[in-house]
């Protein structure tokens, strides 16, 4: 029931709604320099016959600072979009409302599975529209720029190999990847939240542990960006090296939150 | 009067000569297959990195190959197939050829340029395809026109 009402304030929130533009927004202007990449228009090109889905916002190839601008300022979208709202109830002493109303424990897994919806829903939408205006747009294409051509040692390389050669499977795996590694990231930024109950901390910490993560030896692209020379190997070791903070920062909140009732 | 005339005329014809034989070694050396060697560090955030050295591709046949061969990289450590990509590039960094990925120790690999690259000072371009903020070192061989065929 809370779960649903959390759902509900946020679908209906005007700044869930400007964040929702700005990630079309984005989208759309991947769809609009992968065709003038493909086209040849203005200073784009070399990209004259890809495969839309090597085009595609998730594989981030048609100009990487979208992706940027998409996946790596994602903690800070989530905590704008959904969780730096558990910050004000919990200024403006709502959560108390709540806290009588639920319960302690119902309280905090409703949050967090919020939490875990909301950023699949609002970054889903606009991957999957990239996808099909990208494949209207561009289709026709078949190169991946010469990753067929990889060789194939291992397991690893065999399913990288396997994917790019099922460019729809390939991209539906890493699409499902994608959406679970951000519904863990926005649960994690929700347990940061309830930690903290302080915006700066939540936007900042974070950002911090995912930027750290995109720089390890298995960065998190290798989990979320499809058609590169990393297969399912990597994409497993990168998910290893996440959810040791996902699962740290809910341990933590669930001690202050249910635990130590740090609420009231 | 007459002299100055034969003077004259010795003049050009030695240097039509000696530019006729300066051009020809020039196209000469521009179509040998050459291994100029690379060596670069890749920069985060897919940033565009070059060899600093120009060369004058001196044909206006697309089909006259550029190639590439990506010799080491650490981009990984365990010592893996990983790859970056390629192309060729002007002053201003705008492509001059497709770009193509290309895999550590696969080898010498020719492709072709575009129209942009006709008579001009190319440079070899490499970006990373992977959207990490890692950086990497980058070496191996590369010509702007070998004379061949592309792949």
């Amino acid at each position: 029931m809370l779960l649903k009402e959390e759902l509900f304030k946020t679908f209906k929130s005007k700044k869930s709604l400007l964040l929702f533009i700005y990630l079309m927004m984005v989208a759309f202007a991947d769809n609009a320099i992968g065709i003038m990449q493909k086209k040849g228009f203005g200073p784009f090109g070399g990209y004259s016959n890809v495969h839309p889905m090597f085009m595609s916002l998730l594989s981030g190839q048609a100009y990487p600072a979208l992706y940027h601008l998409f996946f790596w300022i994602a903690p800070i979208t989530i905590t704008l979009l959904y969780c730096c709202r558990y910050v004000q109830e919990s200024k403006s002493r709502m959560n108390n409302v709540y806290l009588s109303k639920v319960g302690r424990k119902k309280l905090f897994l409703s949050k967090l599975s919020c939490s875990f919806i909301v950023p699949m829903i609002y970054f889903g939408i606009p991957l999957v529209v990239n996808l099909f205006v990208g494949m209207i747009f561009l289709n026709g294409g078949t190169s991946f720029q010469g990753l067929e051509e990889f060789s194939v040692y291992d397991f690893d390389s065999m399913s990288r190999h396997y994917l790019v050669a099922h460019p729809y499977i390939g991209w539906s795996v890493y699409f499902v990847v994608a959406m679970l590694v951000l519904g863990l990231a926005g649960v994690m930024v929700q347990s940061i939240a309830m930690i903290s109950k302080d915006l700066k901390i939540t936007l900042l910490v974070p950002f911090a542990i995912w930027m750290t993560l995109f720089s390890a030896e298995y960065d998190l692209s290798m989990a979320m960006q499809p058609f590169t020379e990393f297969g399912l190997v990597c994409m497993g070791m990168a998910l290893l090296s996440y959810i040791p903070f996902v699962i740290a920062s809910v341990i933590l909140a669930y001690i202050f939150v249910v635990i130590k009732k740090d609420e009231i | 009067m007459k002299k100055l005339t034969k003077k004259f005329v010795a003049i050009v014809i030695a240097l039509f000569v000696v530019s006729a034989i300066s051009a020809s070694s020039l196209v000469a050396v521009a179509s040998t297959n050459d291994d100029i060697d690379f060596s670069f560090g890749i920069k985060a955030y897919n940033a565009i990195t070059r060899d600093p050295n120009k060369r004058l591709r001196s044909t206006s046949n697309n089909d006259n190959a550029w190639k590439v061969s990506l010799v080491l990289s650490n981009e990984t450590t365990d010592n893996k197939g990983c790859g970056s990509r390629f192309c060729l590039g002007l002053e201003d960094k705008t492509e001059a050829s497709e770009w193509h990925l290309v895999e550590r120790g696969s080898g010498e690999h020719y492709y072709p340029a575009n129209d942009a690259a006709d008579f001009r000072y190319v440079y070899l371009q490499c970006q990373d395809n992977n959207n990490s903020s890692k950086t990497y070192t980058v070496t191996g061989i590369w010509d702007e026109e070998t004379g061949k065929e592309p792949d």
